[in-house]
């Protein structure tokens, strides 16, 4: 099938940012997560003839951009290959209350709630991007908004 | 409640916006693949041959790094865009980030992109200008800051490679050295970026002229700072803070088409100044300046074209000439005139394409033509637009 370069151009255009900023979460900075994109774009461009369709374009590049984010991170950190993925907040001390409410997320949650919130992804993008299906991400979203909500605003997350 | 988090995680996301398309396409072609010039070969030897020659640092134009895309883009619509079209032609997908300097507390990249005809465009923070690119070279291009009365930030290209030392004159007759740095063809010029210290802005202390000197210390060029008098810088109203305004006549009062007010208003000031404001702009006559035939000018660009402002002694009327035959009379009301001109005649064929001068007689005392196909003049409907590319449009 292969995907057209003015294609993948306009996931750049629209998903840069979104993508930087949930990079960034795994990288450790917004500076290492730009890297990391327009590296993951790069190589989207040039293995173009690979993408088969069954994803959608957003959620094939993102899972390239998510493979050079932990080979950035394992290259700068010497981390063994077999290390966890943790994501975390870039700039914790900016919403400590929420950096904590988000470190009580198991990892593969944590991911998928800045795949929604920091990039945008729908939820068939994001099941795409950490291949699960559309139930899985639905129900980890349920559930990490009912986990974060109930340390940031018990009240209201009782209501 | 989902709105909650949203929030708070939008709080926390960076809106910087530091894409580059540019550098994904660099990337995919292959890491270290540089943009070539069709004079790649030929600049190398030159380069060599210059730096061995004028043992100075010299930034090899084709080695630096390609500018980032929103630079490119800035570039092209420089390019496009400042003259309708017509600009310095520069070539943005060859612009590279040359150097580095502090300015105004910030490290600021300087930007240099070659042009179609030889020259080149700079871009140095919020600063930029263009060498080599018209009739007149400069060899000491100089756009400069003022604040507080004096220079605050002087920023520019050298185009004589002949220069050796930037030394900036203060009033008190101190002198400071300003660093320069040269870049290889196909650009081959220099360039400086001055940031003046804030207690060499006072009167007595500040910056009075810039002077280029060879090896042997004799001057190539100077640029000496005048600076604005404050007695003249403009009021709300448009007229010099120094004009007489109990003396202020309104001369032209009038609605346009569209129902937008227009007045022109005259006040004496010291020297024997005559001043005036209008809705877009204004300035002062003076016994050394007075108004000459042909001074008149045409302003548009915007929803409207109008004729402005001094008409010269002994000029009883002026007559705009149209290209479909159409003439106007209109008569000066002292020494002034303000016309809005018809929307009848913004198309193409039946624009102004002459202004003559007549005196009280009638006969012609000047005239002057007016280009009538120049773009960007008057307004059009947006689907009559023309892309001049970059995102950029303009008027026919």
């Amino acid at each position: 099938v292969g995907a057209r370069p003015e294609e993948i151009e306009s996931v750049y255009r629209a998903r840069y940012a979104g993508f930087r900023n949930t990079l960034a979460t795994v990288t450790g900075s917004y500076d290492s997560a730009r890297d990391v994109v327009q590296e993951a774009f790069a190589r989207a461009l040039r293995e173009r003839g690979r993408f088969r369709g069954e994803a959608p374009l957003e959620a094939w590049i993102f899972r390239i951009a998510m493979r050079a984010a932990l080979e950035q991170r394992r290259r700068d950190r010497e981390l063994p290959l077999g290390d966890v993925l943790e994501p975390a907040l870039v700039a914790p001390q900016d919403d400590p209350e929420l950096a904590a409410a988000v470190r009580s997320l198991p990892p593969r949650r944590r991911l998928i709630v800045f795949l929604r919130y920091f990039a945008d992804l729908s939820y068939a993008e994001i099941a795409s991007a950490c291949e699960v299906s559309e139930g899985t991400v639905a129900a980890s979203l349920a559930q990490a908004r009912a986990a974060l909500l109930e340390i940031l605003d018990p009240e209201g997350a009782r209501r | 409640m989902t709105d909650l988090l949203a929030e708070r995680f939008a709080a926390l996301a960076t809106p910087a916006d530091d894409s580059d398309w540019l550098d994904v396409r660099r990337r995919a072609r292959g890491r270290g693949r540089r943009l070539v010039l069709p004079l790649a070969a030929a600049v190398a030897v030159l380069v060599v041959g210059s730096a061995l020659a004028l043992q100075r640092e010299l930034v090899d134009f084709l080695r630096a790094e390609p500018a980032p895309e929103r630079i490119v883009l800035d570039f092209g619509r420089l390019s496009v865009a400042g003259t309708g079209g017509r600009g310095p032609q520069v070539l943005p997908g060859e612009a590279r980030h040359v150097a580095e300097a502090e300015l105004g507390g910030k490290r600021q990249p300087l930007y240099v992109a070659p042009t179609g005809g030889g020259g080149f465009c700079w871009r140095w923070g919020s600063t930029g200008s263009c060498g080599r690119v018209g009739r007149v070279q400069a060899r000491l291009g100089v756009t400069w800051v003022e604040a507080r009365g004096g220079a605050a930030q002087l920023i520019g290209h050298l185009l004589d490679a002949r220069i050796e030392r930037l030394e900036l004159v203060y009033e008190d007759g101190d002198r400071v050295e300003i660093p320069t740095i040269w870049v290889s063809p196909p650009i081959d010029a220099g360039f400086y970026a001055f940031d003046v210290p804030d207690d060499r802005q006072r009167e007595g202390r500040r910056a009075a002229e810039l002077v280029a000197l060879d090896g042997g210390g004799d001057v190539l060029a100077r640029h000496p700072f005048r600076y604005s008098d404050p007695r003249f810088e403009t009021g709300p109203d448009g007229l010099p803070q120094a004009a007489d305004r109990a003396r202020k006549q309104t001369l032209f009062d009038f609605h346009d088409h569209r129902g937008e007010r227009w007045t022109l208003v005259t006040a004496p000031a010291p020297g024997g100044r005559l001043c005036f404001a209008y809705d877009q702009g204004g300035g002062c006559l003076s016994p050394r300046f007075p108004a000459t035939i042909e001074g008149m000018g045409v302003q548009g660009g915007g929803p409207v074209v109008n004729v402005c402002c001094a008409v010269a002694e002994g000029v009883a009327a002026v007559e705009l000439r149209y290209e479909d035959g159409e003439r106007e009379q209109l008569e000066p009301v002292d020494g002034f005139l303000l016309h809005v001109i018809s929307p009848a005649q913004y198309e193409i064929g039946h624009r102004l394409e002459r202004i003559a001068w007549l005196d009280a007689a009638g006969g012609e005392v000047g005239s002057r033509s007016v280009d009538p196909t120049l773009r960007g003049v008057y307004p059009c409907d947006p689907e009559d637009r023309i892309e001049l590319g970059f995102g950029e449009t303009i008027c026919p």
